[in-house]
């Protein structure tokens, strides 16, 4: 009785500003619903959803930015980890204050700070390339260029959890099976595939999954860097979601995308959850 | 703890009651007022809010002069959710006072001001700034102040290449596409980084002067009669223009990524002869030269007039601000709400609102005192010309004005050719207008 006491008042936060929300939208994904009004319209918005150009545009971004984001996010820091792993205490400690420190700017800041590297004319990053005779690059005010520039702030500023939830899971690893690796003629790959990585796999599945979910729900770095473009380029499902609902007032169709987009991500998870388990079973 | 416990528990029952106080002390009558706060988007960083007009005189006196209470809410810059509650509450504002689009996106809620303002007060308004704002024959938006494009000039780029600018005095609009192309050409000439003129089509906020103004200078219009008019042979003119401005690299590379911001950076370095804006973008680029200690002086001018152009409709102007009245359903409350709202879009509110520089007083009559320069041309365009119609009347015109930046971005990546642009926007407002 105790514990429901305890866990009552959490339950009621996550009803009231989860649940509740969640049933409400799917409900809403079934009307026409403005400021003020609301009809009921059946499947009619996803109809719309299914025969627009800029849903359709949406929703491949949104699985590009999945392909192109969630390996390097996943296994650049496995990698980093490793080798910080082997090293000594002090470069472990430096690794974990350089990869988390930019987790702690905020999104808009990186996003605003990102932007002017890539500026066209005036950017770090074209500096440094047309310094050594590379072409001037138009990272945000093309295709798919803008995509890749977004891509890069994703993964440099998802990057510092992940590398600390590694270096946690590996320093959790028994010292005495890696002898037993050094013993049975293993080198450091031999080490990192026999021994470091089965160890770690529960990690890599959950970071798989967050990173997926993460990933899918890309938006801040979106609005802040090229509005959805050029021309329609980098609009994902969430950032549709927010210009229908938000600055449109649509909110029954913007519901309906982000139904859409509940139900991918539900699925994926799914998926991804049970290669995992199956793997590790 | 049960002293700290028994301090914050009387902090919030004096709380409580200071609010229950501050409840009574609203009379019989008042009314809900709205608007957007703070911000550079909103344009709310002037005299009209933050030298304490509004709510310091403003408000004082219609509540002196009526009786009637008005309680203040401000919303963030940006966040039309927040509005959007409290539309749907039982206690939604009356009155609503924020950027253009965000008045259109109220239109169904509004009641029709025909019916509550005035005659001789609507009278006094330019008509043609006013037809913005009616939709299906109803008046759902008074606006009080406007924007007008304008170019900004750096003088030092122009006397560098030689080129004089026209005298401008009074905003004679003797600026002529022959003499801005003879600007582009010693530009260009000069070959060291510089560029004759900007555009920016990366912004998803609505902010593409640059191009609005050479759509309206070749008599390209948007919108007409309620419709999208866009497929016409004036638009394929300055979409062939704009085209040949970014081949001939009199644009910098990338514009269409670039946004409204990057263009106060061009400017802080001496980069662009001109760059094509408004009143506002004009004030901002003096502030710009300013904080950069730019020697330059500011040289504005009016768009040019263009001797091709069909319609030669000189492109003024839009917004920035307006007044709607929420129809809450109760008779007294929305007649007290369409009073404020004349307080609110009065002439001294148009005076008070234009006395930074930044936007256009929209009446006929002009002030007593010193009328500025710009004034006098943008009202005498306004009246001569009409008003470039830039979509204020239609209620998803935050996604029009979107789609114009999407069009923009596929145009300038030769995503779309002109043709192609042309039907992309066309069909993209149809279904917009038409949902």
């Amino acid at each position: 009785m105790a514990g429901v006491g305890f866990v009552f008042p959490a339950l009621v936060l996550f009803s009231v500003f989860t649940v509740y929300p969640m049933f409400k939208g799917v409900a809403l994904s079934f009307y026409d619903a403005g400021i003020r009004t609301i009809t009921f319209v059946g499947l009619g918005n996803y109809a719309e959803a299914l025969s627009c150009p800029v849903f359709r545009k949406a929703f491949l971004n949104t699985f590009k930015f999945v392909c192109v984001c969630l390996p390097p996010l996943v296994v650049l820091p496995l990698v980093i980890a490793a080798v910080a792993n082997n090293a000594g205490k002090r470069v472990r400690v430096f690794v974990r204050f350089a990869y988390y420190l930019p987790t702690l700017t905020a999104g808009t800041v990186a996003a605003m700070i990102w932007r002017w590297l890539f500026h066209p004319m005036y950017g770090l990053i074209n500096s440094i390339i047309m310094g050594l005779g590379g072409p001037r690059v138009m990272w945000l005010s093309q295709n798919p260029t803008a995509m890749w520039a977004i891509a890069i702030v994703m993964v440099a500023s998802g990057m510092g959890v992940s590398v600390m939830i590694y270096m946690a899971a590996m320093a959790s690893i028994e010292r005495s099976l890696y002898e037993s690796a050094r013993i049975d003629g293993c080198g450091k790959f031999g080490e990192f595939r026999h021994v470091t990585l089965p160890a770690v796999l529960p990690v890599l599945a959950f970071l798989v999954i967050v990173k997926t979910i993460g990933t899918l729900q890309v938006w801040q770095y979106v609005w802040m860097m090229t509005g959805g473009g050029p021309f329609y380029g980098t609009t994902t499902l969430l950032y549709l979601v927010y210009e229908q609902g938000i600055l449109s007032a649509r909110y029954g169709y913007a519901s309906t995308v982000a139904v859409i987009l509940g139900v991918i991500t539900v699925a994926f998870a799914v998926v991804q959850y049970r290669f995992f388990t199956r793997r590790q079973g | 703890m049960r002293k700290i416990l028994a301090v914050v528990l009387f902090a919030l029952i004096a709380l409580c009651a200071m609010t229950e106080g501050m409840e009574e002390q609203t009379g019989d009558r008042y009314i809900r007022f709205a608007y957007e706060g703070i911000d550079w988007e909103c344009n709310a960083t002037d005299t009209w809010y933050q030298g304490g007009w509004l709510l310091d005189n403003l408000i004082p006196q219609f509540e002196r002069e009526t009786g009637i209470t008005v309680i203040v809410t401000e919303y963030p810059c940006g966040k039309p959710e927040l509005q959007d509650a409290d539309l749907k509450s039982d206690e939604p504002f009356d009155v609503f006072n924020a950027y253009a689009s965000r008045i259109s996106r109220l239109m169904d809620y509004s009641v029709d001001l025909y019916d509550y303002i005035p005659e001789y007060v609507l009278g006094k308004f330019i008509p043609a700034q006013l037809e913005q704002w009616v939709s299906d024959g109803k008046l759902f938006g008074l606006p009080h102040a406007g924007w007008t494009a304008f170019f900004c000039v750096d003088t030092t780029v122009t006397e560098r290449v030689g080129f004089e600018m026209p005298d401008n005095a009074d905003y004679d609009r003797s600026w002529s596409i022959d003499q801005f192309n003879d600007l582009l050409a010693r530009v260009k000439g000069r070959g060291d980084g510089m560029y004759g003129t900007y555009l920016f089509a990366g912004d998803r906020n609505g902010d593409y002067w640059s191009a609005y103004g050479f759509f309206a200078g070749f008599g390209a219009k948007l919108y007409e009669n309620g419709r999208p008019a866009f497929d016409s042979p004036e638009a394929r003119q300055a979409l062939a223009y704009l085209k040949w401005l970014q081949t001939e690299e009199h644009v910098p590379p990338g514009i269409a990524g670039y946004m409204y911001s990057d263009s106060f950076n061009a400017w802080k370095r001496n980069a662009v002869a001109t760059i094509g804006g408004n009143l506002g973008h004009v004030t901002g680029m003096k502030q710009q030269g300013l904080d950069a200690e730019m020697v330059t002086e500011l040289h504005t001018t009016a768009m040019m007039e263009w001797p091709s152009a069909t319609g030669n409709r000189v492109p003024i102007m839009y917004g920035p601000d307006a007044v709607c009245v929420i129809d809450n359903g109760d008779p007294q409350r929305i007649k007290d709400a369409a009073l404020f709202a004349e307080y609110l879009s009065s002439p001294d509110s148009h005076f008070a609102r234009s006395g930074l520089g930044k936007w256009s007083p929209l009446f006929n009559a002009r002030k007593p005192a010193e009328p500025l320069n710009w004034w006098k041309i943008t009202s005498a365009t306004m009246k001569s010309a009409g008003v470039y119609d830039m979509g204020a009347g239609f209620e998803g015109q935050t996604e029009l004005r979107n789609l114009l930046a999407t069009m923009l971005q596929g145009f300038f990546n030769d995503d779309l050719d002109i043709e192609g642009a042309i039907e992309f926007w066309t069909d993209g407002a149809d279904r917009i207008i038409g949902r």
